[in-house]
């Protein structure tokens, strides 16, 4: 029976060649979009569940109270409290911390080698996680300061090998480390990054590191409960632990911290950057160009109903009952679903590249090997052939024998509703997609063209890593500003792009600290950046008094309300005399409006972090070779590595860049597929109508008569669609640009001009088949009666 | 082996009733071969497909080996036509995306026989008919006599007790409508019951009785 079917679906594929094509790659293309959702999808809830006994790790976080609103929270935290939970709760079986990540710069053969991504990690680590281990012992590794494991991918770019068990790394500070094991790189699916870790007892061993509970903020703990320990209850008790711990000392500033546990496996998903939100819109943009594709099928396959109907009617007389029937149709569907499958892996394959880099993870490529993505696969062509064969199956198998041998046209008006709503449905969501396309990249180059309050083109960043950078910043500033095309030459703590650090301080009339970003600069910075003082002086190299004075932002003078700023106080390790105001300038993201700012003279430590070069030159590979001789002159220790402020700039919105391309490519996978269904929808008329066309014609109707009379119901549609398509973009989009403190009007223009291309598209695929009728010889398609 | 009676058949139209049958009562024995003849539009092919299970009347009663059909849902029904009655049409109605062989062997695929009898009986049939060689052959690659050679083999592989043709000969020149004709009559010499609406009076003369239709009403 199946060999029946078959051949019989097959044969009237061949005969129907266009319908086929366009329905096998229709849907094979939506097929192989929702395959790439797919396999993001599993990657992303694949996240860190390699770690053995993962389900009883927890991350520790905090939330910062300050006079009991909430601050922010943050995972990197102090470095005892991992061992106080221990000690003080039997359900912790043990902990485990690491360092946020580090660059280190070690010598090999007397040339630096930058490895990023160092962590200092308990001698624990290695045992707590699941890494795998290449040589060195997992609980032996960590244990005295100055020792080091490397990745394979650390060991390979240092050594060229990774059999270095046992020899000595040189880092650019003096400093030596014993290479006391190798491990695989973590998979790309951990959320824990690194390509070296160092053993923790080595900070201990530095006086410089405060390792209490008034220490840094940089740490990251981990605690493994005992078996069946609820985290909940465990949780409940925290509260006193961190008032004997931290908070009691910091009541008098009414400031506390209250500690919580991040399940390992919920880190990436429900505590990362914005992971569950892309899962959610990925995953309904798959399913709404699946339904798009399956509603060709469904009107394109009901349609052919004449071409179709006679057959069903004969195999009903020869003894088909109607589930026999609804079954043929429904394996017929399965089988163009299949066919579909594969030209939706071959397009995922080819896809998955281009996928990967917009959505910036490494997601596993497709594998039929892999059981779990074959089940997946299999669920993915059953449902695909249900959604679009049901409907299908259900209407072919309800034609009866009687009306199908009388009349073929019986059930035609009776079809058109459904049908019709099929394709109200495909134009909404495509013009909806349109206009939020459109609005979100408008708003992107908004955000990008945005006057920011200073001068971010032309400038060039030199990071100062090494500590001979950092003790000579002066000396290398000097000799940068000889070069001809360097204009300015500022040293700073940081460069406005992704906000600044942010500190306690104690505005002149307050009891209690405020936290305000802070930014340390030298009296060059003003100009290199084209900040304007809008009142006061700019801090001066030749008053040593300066030293200790803060210039601040008009945000921060409003926020407190002071009428003459200049003059007043800000305390933090002292007094602090204002001396002048800038304009305010965007130093952070979009996202954000301008907060208060504090601009210091001194750096914390003496030492600052970064150099800008405010340079204008037509030959930028020149100057930058002049510029690296004059750095190698210096520092000769830290290889030469620039960056343009753009590019930092370009960084921020990255994302939200590579997440407008991925909507555009999904909004015209949509429309060109609704489009498609559309053409061969009027054409499948046209063909039908054939005769009707024919006879018009003689009677002296015009090419414009024809045209409108076989595209008027589609475009009727198509504007029912926009009608409705416009209150639902607007609603998205608007609530989309809630993210932004900056943002773009929602022009009435755009949704016009979206409804102009979706009517565009439609009256062009629509009459195509009917103007190239038109214009035949009417006598042929008379002819045939 | 067939009893309707009072049968009526009408369309509903808003208000109207358009009647295509009217108290039809009539019995046809096991082993008859009736002709019903009729001008156009008279209720013939209505009245055939009403008693092939194709159609359900409006109104009246209909035995079938003394089961009630007009108390039959629609896979009842489905199950006996399929096991009883054969169908030939005056357009053959073949599958045309089908071979003569796998026409022929759709029907006994439906009833589930199994692939070696299967094989034994088209094999027997197309022998039987003669059209052996034409058995790779699609429907439009044959003349109208073939086809409903094709068609009447198809409608016997099965074995049915009834085979209702609806104008056999309608669209084959005379030689080729003789051929169908003298096959329809050897089927009901072994056996068959064979009711056939026809036109031609000379078709007609090829049954045991012949019923007359006019405008719904059966004629006394």
């Amino acid at each position: 029976m199946l060999k029946n079917y078959f051949i019989t679906a097959y044969r009237n594929l061949l005969r129907n060649k266009t319908y086929a094509f366009i329905n096998i790659f229709g849907l094979g293309f939506s097929v192989g979009a929702v395959i790439l959702v797919l396999l993001y999808i599993r990657f992303e809830f694949s996240y860190d569940n390699f770690h053995k006994d993962g389900d009883r790790i927890y991350r520790i976080s905090v939330e910062s109270f300050r006079e009991g609103n909430l601050e922010y929270e943050s995972y990197t935290f102090t470095p005892p409290i991992g061992i106080d939970l221990k000690q003080e709760f039997p359900e912790v079986e043990n902990y485990t911390r690491h360092s946020v990540n580090k660059v280190f710069y070690f010598n090999n053969n007397d040339r630096p080698i930058r490895i990023g991504g160092v962590i200092y990690a308990d001698s624990t680590f290695l045992d707590f996680f699941t890494f795998d281990l290449i040589s060195g012992n997992k609980t032996k590794s960590l244990i005295n300061p100055n020792e080091i494991v490397l990745t394979e991918y650390a060991a390979k770019k240092l050594f060229g090998k990774i059999d270095v068990l046992g020899k000595t790394l040189h880092a650019e500070n003096g400093k030596e480390y014993l290479i006391t094991g190798v491990v695989k790189n973590p998979p790309a699916n951990s959320t824990i990054q690194f390509n070296a870790l160092i053993s923790f007892s080595t900070l201990y061993a530095n006086p410089r590191y405060s390792m209490g509970w008034n220490g840094g903020n940089q740490y990251i703990t981990y605690v493994k409960l005992k078996k069946n320990v609820n985290p909940i209850v465990l949780q409940s008790k925290f509260s006193g632990f961190m008032w004997e711990h931290i908070n009691k000392d910091l009541s008098q500033y009414n400031v506390k911290y209250e500690a919580y546990l991040q399940p390992l496996k919920d880190i990436h998903l429900v505590y990362g950057k914005s992971g569950l939100t892309n899962i959610y819109f990925f995953s309904i943009i798959g399913a709404l160009i699946l339904l798009i594709a399956s509603f060709n099928f469904i009107n394109l396959t009901t349609s052919q109903y004449t071409k179709r109907a006679k057959e069903i009617a004969v195999r009903k007389v020869i003894g088909a009952d109607r589930k026999s029937i609804a079954f043929q149709f429904l394996f017929e569907t399965m089988l163009i679903a299949f066919a579909a499958l594969l030209v939706g892996i071959f397009l995922a394959k080819l896809f998955t590249p281009i996928y990967r880099n917009l959505m910036q993870t490494n997601f596993y490529e497709i594998d039929l090997l892999d059981p779990a993505q074959l089940a997946g696969l299999i669920a993915l062509l059953l449902s695909v052939g249900l959604i679009a064969g049901s409907y299908p199956s259900f209407y072919l198998s309800s034609v009866k024998v009687t009306d199908a041998f009388k009349n073929n046209q019986l059930l035609g008006h009776k079809r058109f509703s459904f049908q019709s709503v099929l394709i109200l449905f495909q134009f909404v969501v495509s013009v909806s997609l349109i206009i939020i396309t459109l609005f979100v990249n408008e708003q992107l180059s908004f955000i990008k063209n945005k006057e920011l309050g200073f001068d971010k083109e032309n400038i060039i960043l030199l990071s100062l890593q090494n500590e001979n950078a950092r003790k000579h910043t002066e000396i290398i500033k000097e000799r940068l500003k000889t070069i001809p095309g360097v204009i300015s030459v500022s040293a700073s703590s940081a460069a406005p792009s992704n906000g600044f650090t942010s500190n306690g301080y104690f505005p002149e009339g307050f009891s209690t600290p405020v936290t305000i970003n802070a930014l340390d600069v030298d009296e060059d910075f003003f100009k290199t950046y084209k900040i304007k003082l809008i009142e006061g002086k700019n801090f001066s190299k030749e008053l040593s008094t300066d030293d200790d004075a803060y210039i601040v932002n008009e945000a921060l003078v409003k926020q407190f309300g002071w009428k003459n700023p200049i003059g007043k106080t800000i305390t933090r390790d002292g007094k602090h005399l204002i001396i002048g105001v800038v304009k305010d300038f965007n130093f952070a993201s979009l996202h954000k409006n301008i907060s208060p700012l504090i601009i210091t003279n001194k750096p914390w430590g003496g030492e600052y972090n970064l150099i800008s070069l405010k340079v204008k030159t037509s030959d930028y590979n020149a100057l930058l070779g002049k510029i690296e001789n004059a750095w190698k002159e210096i520092n000769p220790q830290q290889p030469f590595e620039y960056g343009f402020l753009d590019w930092k700039f370009e960084q921020v919105y990255t994302a939200e860049n590579n997440l407008m391309k991925l909507f555009l490519y999904f909004s015209i996978l949509a429309i060109v597929i609704a489009a498609l269904g559309l053409f061969s929808l009027s054409s499948l008329s046209v063909e039908q109508r054939t005769k009707e066309i024919g006879i018009r014609k003689v009677l002296g109707a015009s090419l414009t008569n024809l045209a409108v009379l076989s595209s008027k119901k589609y475009i009727v549609l198509v504007v029912i669609a926009n009608v409705i398509a416009f209150p639902i973009s607007y609603y998205l989009v608007n609530k989309w640009l809630q993210n932004y403190a900056y943002k773009i009007d929602i022009n009435l223009w755009v949704f016009i001009f979206s409804g102009g291309i979706a009517l565009t598209i439609a009256l062009v695929t629509v009459s195509f088949q009917a103007v190239k009728k038109a214009l035949a010889n009417p006598i042929d398609s008379l002819r045939s009666e | 082996m067939i009893k309707l009676k009072g049968i009526e058949k009408y369309y509903k139209n808003k208000f109207i009733k358009t009647y295509v049958l009217r108290n039809i009562n009539m019995e046809i024995k096991e082993g008859e071969f009736v002709s019903v003849m009729g001008s156009s539009g008279a209720g013939k092919s209505t009245l055939l497909n009403i008693i092939g299970m194709l159609d359900v009347a409006s109104n009246g009663e209909y035995l079938f080996f003394n089961e009630s059909v007009h108390k039959m849902n629609e896979k009842q029904l489905s199950n006996l036509h399929k096991s009883y009655i054969g169908f030939v049409f005056q357009s053959y109605h073949l599958i045309d995306e089908l071979t003569v062989y796998e026409n022929l062997e759709t029907p006994i695929l439906y009833q589930k026989v199994k692939s070696g009898e299967r094989k034994a009986r088209v094999a027997e049939i197309l022998d039987e008919f003669k059209i052996v060689a034409k058995k790779d052959l699609f429907p439009n690659q044959l003349s109208g006599g073939q086809r409903q050679l094709v068609a009447v083999a198809r409608a016997i592989i099965a074995e049915p007790k009834l085979i209702l043709a609806d104008e056999p000969t309608g669209n084959l020149h005379s030689e080729q409508g003789k051929e169908i004709m003298e096959l329809l009559k050897k089927l009901n010499a072994n056996g068959t019951t064979i009711i056939q609406v026809t036109h031609s009076k000379e078709n007609a003369e090829y049954g045991d009785r012949i019923i007359k239709l006019n405008d719904g009403w059966i004629e006394e």
